[in-house]
């Protein structure tokens, strides 16, 4: 050969190393497939280079894996849709084999091809593939056919049709739980695709066979097909048909299956319409909010706020909401928290008057729990019930619980009650914060914890930008600036650093009049740490202040840094120096 | 535990699952099986068939085989590049193999040989070579004054080389492996020699006589005496369902797998089989298939322990695509095993000629793998070759000269492959993994917990019954052995250590503290003594196939117990009921601790134990059956009838398939039945799902008797 100084080298390598013995290689090889077959031709590629990969299938999983993928994209590399069945050998094998994430993805390879296939090859091509694989020895082929018929079925001909829902009624009463499991899983797109003659009667006698599969793993997975079922019949049919199912479901054994019930409850309710839900849903609901597995009253207690969306006030006051209520003083604090991220959404479905009268009390003693999850969560959705109820009514018992949340032992929820100050304060107003929250944000800026001293100084550029820069002027600046005084290097250098995030939003004149003289006397620091801050900081300002002032204060200062005897200071002041002289040149 | 249980939630999608370690091949078989002619003692049912346990025979393809032969001759365009030595080589796996290497004038011999080791992953043992050298670098031990490392010394010269040895071993090989010594004669006569340290240029051909080898196993000695036999002792042994491989699992981390063969000559699919298998009253053959090593000694910094290798369990997973699948476990990590049997691919042509590669890169390594290194260096993509492809303009009709490489296939190997691993779940040694009938999940005991795993998740597990009390000095009662209802999903059974069993149900509750069911048999009144609580503990319990039956085994009884009937067992059998005596002895020299596994035949009809002096006992369970036949597992069978003066209505001949590892005979054992040899028990052993045998280990040989 002699191409080795030709720019095909490369392509020759990466060709070779298909079949390297290092895997690493061949994967980089394979992902670039679509190189390969550019550099073969289309029909080189199409007789050459996919048998090749069709026989490719000895390899390892991770090179299989993307293999599939590759294949997925691979219409314009053989010639176009024209010849798209020339991919699906390959794809074939690939769906036959062990590893679950391999044959995902060959299966998603192929729906995708199957998609753009011309009709008369899914008949030709697709749909006996799909048969071979439903009829196959191992398990492994089964569990892909059943994601692949609701791409043949559609264009297939009316006995074809019979039979690709007789070959899938089959594989739902496979041996394998596997193959039962991924019937189950796909059942509610093939049913999309099926006539709704057939899907009366021949889909709906599989789904009524997987509901009482003996194993649980299947039934959960029917479950999830009722939502889907449902809103493809017609809500007569749903109602004889999916709610006497869903539920015995929601009084199943399992408490997996009950769980499934719980989160997938309320999307049924659209299906079967307003009367079914009050009689028949609603009762299923509440008691699945009182079943005696914690992990079942965690699902329902979540999906309380879209379950009484879908409801009319009075039903969810009468029937929710005890339900609520007990929830409040659950014994799990799983459920207590599920509860707390999600009751504030009531609020507005409730109105005005049924929240200050029923939910208020729950808020307040949520606010109180034990569990600070709880209460973060509740102050994390305070703006909901402030557009109803006005937040006066909560302050009282808000107060205390932020202040036990800022001083609680475990840093991260000291930093997450931070996170909520700016949301807080925009909703408790400048008058409430002044009085209660003002020395907390001061507080946190000497938290022990680098994080939480982080987010207190980003904290209060945050509520400078919320209040405007006179409130900051008068409430955070002169607090900020005394602290410099701070014996411990440490804590002065939170100051520079609240310096800097504040100084854009306070702008030029207060920047120049009361932050740049603090961060000047700074720079006589005894502690390089805080010099080099310092030159940092100093660097951030220059765009801030007008020029004479750096002319004036920045510059002699940073010449005088970058003389310090510490070479990190000398560093970082010429640096700021360096990016002062390009400022200045640019304008 | 701020997050609660969600692994049922539907399917979770794992981006990555790919955690599988290369394993490199196993060591060649160290099994040696050895043929013994049926000795029947009492003369009923003698096996017909002639002990053909010729398994020595298997010879495993190593990894050597699958190399491609190198071109032959001088690659175009390296006219001044010295000659890479001409191999001559012929695939015969596992055995040394001879060359003649000629390496070129004017290049450098143990480098040469050293980049061919590598090349070719074999190691080499040169084993003489002639020719003329120059200029050679020694070192002479002899010749340093301080009698410590000698000083290399620079001859200048021609020399001819007397005596040529040494031997060379592919990176990453242990330091001092790899070396080279050599005699020469000087041009007066002289003689030297020494190691050679420098280079050893050959001035005109150098002939050298080397043999290759692989898969060389690292020893280090002496051997401790002790050690030896230890790692080969058996302590897991497993039936798969169909009842076609057996594997079993040492101290020493090994899985070994052995096969049916006496099925596999009818030929046809595996439903024929089972079919024909059933019909046909043939005995099982097994014969070695393949071993791996399963675990490492490993050692918990954190807690400062050591973590032995030894295998505590092995369960058979669903089989997939003709792949054998199964869990291994040790005191703290459970793995998942494939083992399938891969082609062993030789690439027949490529693009690039790798010896002219070589050419180009003046390096040691071929321009293929030259182009590893700056991948791997660029994370995943060469960014130079990768614009000059991406600038290239592709004509429409591809490029003629590209080729795509052509790959023969021509034997297979078996490859074990981990897959996953399951780690850091438990605090306490694992005592049991067993298998969901659902095909998704299984789970692990310990000593106070049980863990559930998705067997596609390795990174999370949920514990699903905690036993461990707030105050350890509370503790009472331990977990000895878990496992799952044959059929129910739902269902699982632990054991613990103070002779209950417990039967839970998933459904009822995500932690399930609670038992649905629970067995216990009263303690007779005034029976009670010291050892009481000691001997109740259960050591292993097994549900029978239907699912009906629990067998429990405790120190000195069988139980079986209906799980309908929760009032006590149906049947107790008593093992060694002549050791009661005895029971102090046990205590002192720790006996009393043993754990016995118990096993049930396919059709719950019969139930199986062990016992010391290599005795098992076989009991007969149907209704009215009084069967109780003791058996010993040796070399030399011989029915035991101690103690109960049972009839043998229907009993198992022995008939012994004895395979035995490595290590010496077994102590012999007086055979009168009294004294009882405590050092040599028959911990493990398993009953063939279908059929009437049993496989059962004694210290490190398996047994495998059929009725």
């Amino acid at each position: 050969m002699s191409m080795a100084d030709e720019p095909l080298y490369p392509i020759a390598v990466l060709i070779d190393e298909l079949k390297n013995d290092d895997i690493q290689l061949r994967l980089n090889s394979i992902r670039r497939l679509s190189t390969i077959a550019r550099a073969l031709g289309e029909e080189r590629t199409r007789k050459e280079l996919i048998p090749f990969l069709s026989e490719n299938n000895d390899d390892d999983d991770e090179v299989l894996l993307a293999m599939a993928e590759e294949l997925g994209v691979f219409i314009p590399y053989v010639g176009g849709i024209e010849y798209a069945n020339i991919l699906l050998p390959p794809l074939e094998t690939l769906c036959t084999v062990e590893e679950t994430c391999v044959r995902d993805k060959a299966v998603e390879s192929l729906c995708r091809i199957g998609s753009q296939m011309k009709e008369s090859h899914l008949v030709d091509s697709f749909a006996p593939l799909v048969k071979r694989l439903a009829g196959g020895e191992w398990f492994t082929a089964r569990v892909s056919a059943c994601g692949l018929f609701h791409i043949a079925y559609p264009s297939a001909s009316e006995t074809l049709k019979a039979e690709l829902r007789s070959v899938f009624s089959q594989l739902c009463q496979d041996d394998m739980p596997m193959v039962r499991r991924a019937a189950a899983t796909n059942l509610g797109k093939f049913a999309a695709t099926v006539e709704p003659a057939h899907l009366k009667s021949d889909i709906m006698q599989i789904f009524q066979d997987l509901t009482q599969d003996d194993q649980d793993s299947v039934r959960l997975l029917a479950v999830e097909g009722c939502a889907a079922l449902g809103k493809l019949l017609e809500p007569q049919d749903c109602i004889a048909h999916i709610l006497p199912v869903i539920v015995n479901f929601s009084q199943d054994k399992s408490w997996r299956v009950r769980y499934m019930v719980a989160n997938q409850l309320y999307e049924l309710c659209e299906a079967v319409g307003p009367e079914p839900t009050k009689t028949d849903l609603v009762p299923a609901y509440v008691r699945l909010l009182r079943d005696n597995e914690a992990e079942v009253r965690i699902a329902a207690a979540g999906k309380v706020t879209k379950f009484s969306r879908i409801l009319s006030p009075e039903l969810a006051i009468q029937h929710i909401l005890p339900c609520v209520k007990e929830l409040s003083s659950d014994s799990s604090q799983h459920v207590r928290s599920a509860l707390a991220s999600v009751i504030m959404g009531m609020a507005p479905v409730l109105g005005k008057e049924a929240t200050i009268e029923q939910l208020l009390p729950i808020f307040l003693s949520l606010l109180k729990d034990e569990f600070p999850d709880v209460r973060l969560n509740i102050i994390s959705k305070l703006d909901q019930v402030n557009q109803v109820i006005g937040i006066d009514l909560l302050s009282q018992s808000l107060l205390p619980a932020i202040v036990e949340l800022a001083e609680d032992r475990h840093w991260r929820v000291r930093l997450a009650i931070i996170e909520y100050i700016p949301l807080l304060a925009s909703q408790l107003g400048v008058g409430f914060f002044d009085d209660k929250l003002g020395a907390l944000c001061m507080q946190w800026l000497q938290d022990k914890v680098y994080s939480i001293r982080d987010a207190a100084a980003n904290n209060l550029k945050r509520l400078a930008e919320e209040f405007g820069p006179d409130w900051a002027m008068q409430h955070i600046v002169p607090q900020v600036l005394d602290m410099i005084k701070n014996p411990h290097y440490l804590y002065r250098m939170t100051v520079l650093r609240a310096i800097s995030l504040l100084a854009p939003v306070m702008g030029s004149e207060i920047t120049c009049s009361k932050l740049l003289p603090v961060v000047v006397s700074a720079s006589k620091d005894r502690v390089p740490n805080i010099k080099f801050n310092v030159a940092k900081v100093l660097q951030s300002l220059v765009p801030i202040v007008d020029h004479p002032v750096v002319e004036k204060s920045i510059k002699p200062c940073l010449v005088e840094l970058a003389e310090d005897p510490d070479v990190d200071v000398r560093y970082f002041a010429n640096q700021a120096l360096q990016s002062i002289d390009q400022v200045m040149m640019s304008s | 535990m701020a997050n609660p249980n969600r692994w049922w939630d539907g399917n979770v999608g794992i981006m990555n699952p790919m955690t599988s370690s290369d394993q490199p091949p196993p060591p060649p078989p160290s099994l040696h099986l050895t043929a013994e002619d049926d000795k029947p003692i009492l003369g009923t049912n003698s096996n017909p068939n002639p002990n053909d346990f010729d398994g020595e025979n298997d010879e495993e393809s190593g990894g050597g085989g699958g190399r491609g032969r190198r071109a032959r001759g001088r690659p175009p365009g390296s006219k001044n590049k010295p000659k890479p030595p001409i191999v001559i080589t012929k695939e015969s796996p596992n055995a040394l193999r001879s060359h003649v290497l000629e390496i070129g004038s004017g290049t450098d011999i143990s480098e040469c040989i050293s980049m061919f080791a590598n090349r070719i992953r074999c190691g080499v043992s040169v084993l003489s070579g002639s020719g003329i050298v120059t200029n050679v670098t020694l070192r002479q031990p002899a010749a340093a004054p301080d009698g410590g490392r000698g000083v290399p010394s620079c001859l200048q010269g021609r020399f001819e080389i007397l005596s040529l040895s040494g031997a060379f071993l592919p990176a990453p090989s242990p330091p001092g492996a790899t070396g080279l010594t050599v005699y020469l004669a000087g041009v007066q006569g002289q003689v030297l020699g020494g190691t050679v340290v420098g280079p050893l240029m050959a001035s005109g051909p150098v002939m050298v006589i080397a043999a290759t080898f692989t898969n060389a196993t690292y020893e280090r000695l002496p051997l401790e005496e002790d050690d030896g036999n230890e790692v080969d002792i058996i302590s897991a042994i497993e039936f798969d369902k169909s009842g076609d491989h057996l594997a079993t699992g040492d101290r020493g981390g090994r899985v070994v797998l052995f096969e049916r063969t006496d099925t596999k000559e009818n030929g046809g699919n595996r439903k024929d089989l089972e079919k024909t298998d059933s019909s046909t009253s043939r005995h099982p053959e097994f014969r070695y298939k393949t071993e791996f090593q399963s675990h490492e000694p490993e050692f918990d910094y954190l807690k400062s322990l050591e973590i032995e290798e030894k295998i505590n369990k092995i369960k058979w997973c669903q089989t997939a695509n003709g792949a054998l699948f199964l869990l291994s476990t040790n005191d703290k990590t459970i793995k998942f095993w494939k083992v399938q049997e891969k082609k062993v691919k030789k690439i027949a042509s490529m693009n690039m000629d790798p010896s002219k590669a070589a050419g180009k890169n003046s390096t040691a390594s071929s321009s293929v793998s030259s182009s590893t290194n700056s991948y791997l260096t660029n994370g995943d993509k060469d960014k130079s070759s990768n614009n000059l492809i991406n600038d290239f303009k592709f004509p429409s009709g591809g490029i003629p000269s590209l080729r795509l490489p052509v790959v023969t296939y021509s034997e297979t190997s078996l490859v074990p492959r981990c897959r996953r691993v399951y780690a850091h779940a438990h605090d306490y040694h694992i005592n049991s993994i067993s298998n969901n009938s659902d095909g998704e999940t299984f789970i692990s005991a310990d000593d106070l917990r049980i863990n559930l795993w998705n067997l596609e998740i390795s990174n999370q597990s949920f514990n699903i019954v905690d036993v461990k009390p707030a105050n350890m000095e509370d503790l009472t009662e331990v977990i000895t052995c878990a496992e799952f209802h044959p059929t129910d999903c739902s269902t699982l059974a632990y054991s613990s250590s103070k002779g209950s069993i417990r039967l839970i149900d998933l459904r009822q509750s995500a932690l399930c503290d609670k038992h649905s069911k629970l067995f216990e048999e009263q303690e007779a009144p005034g029976s009670r003594s010291f050892f009481t609580e000691i001997i109740a503990s259960i050591s292993d319990i097994k549900f029978g196939r239907g699912g009906r039956y629990i067998l429990s085994r405790d120190y000195m009884t069988l139980k079986l117990w209906d799980i309908n009937m929760d009032s006590g067992p149906v049947s107790t059998f008593q093992v060694h009921e002549y050791l009661r005596p005895k029971l102090c002895d046990l205590y002192e020299n720790d006996s009393i601790f043993d754990k016995f596994e118990c096993c049930l035949s396919g059709d719950s009809q019969r139930v199986a134990t062990g016992s010391y002096s290599n005795l098992f006992r076989v009991f007969g369970c149907g209704p009215g059956s009084t069967e109780a036949t003791t058996l010993e597992a040796s070399k030399n069978p011989m029915r035991r009838q101690v103690q109960t003066p049972s009839r043998p209505s229907r009993s198992l001949s022995s008939i012994t398939r004895a395979v035995r590892r490595g290590g010496g005979e077994s102590p012999g054992v007086d055979a009168n039945g009294n004294s009882f040899d405590f050092t040599t028990k028959l911990l493990h052993l398993a009953w063939h799902p279908t059929e009437n045998s049993i496989a059962c280990a004694a210290a490190n040989s398996l047994y495998m008797y059929y009725a």
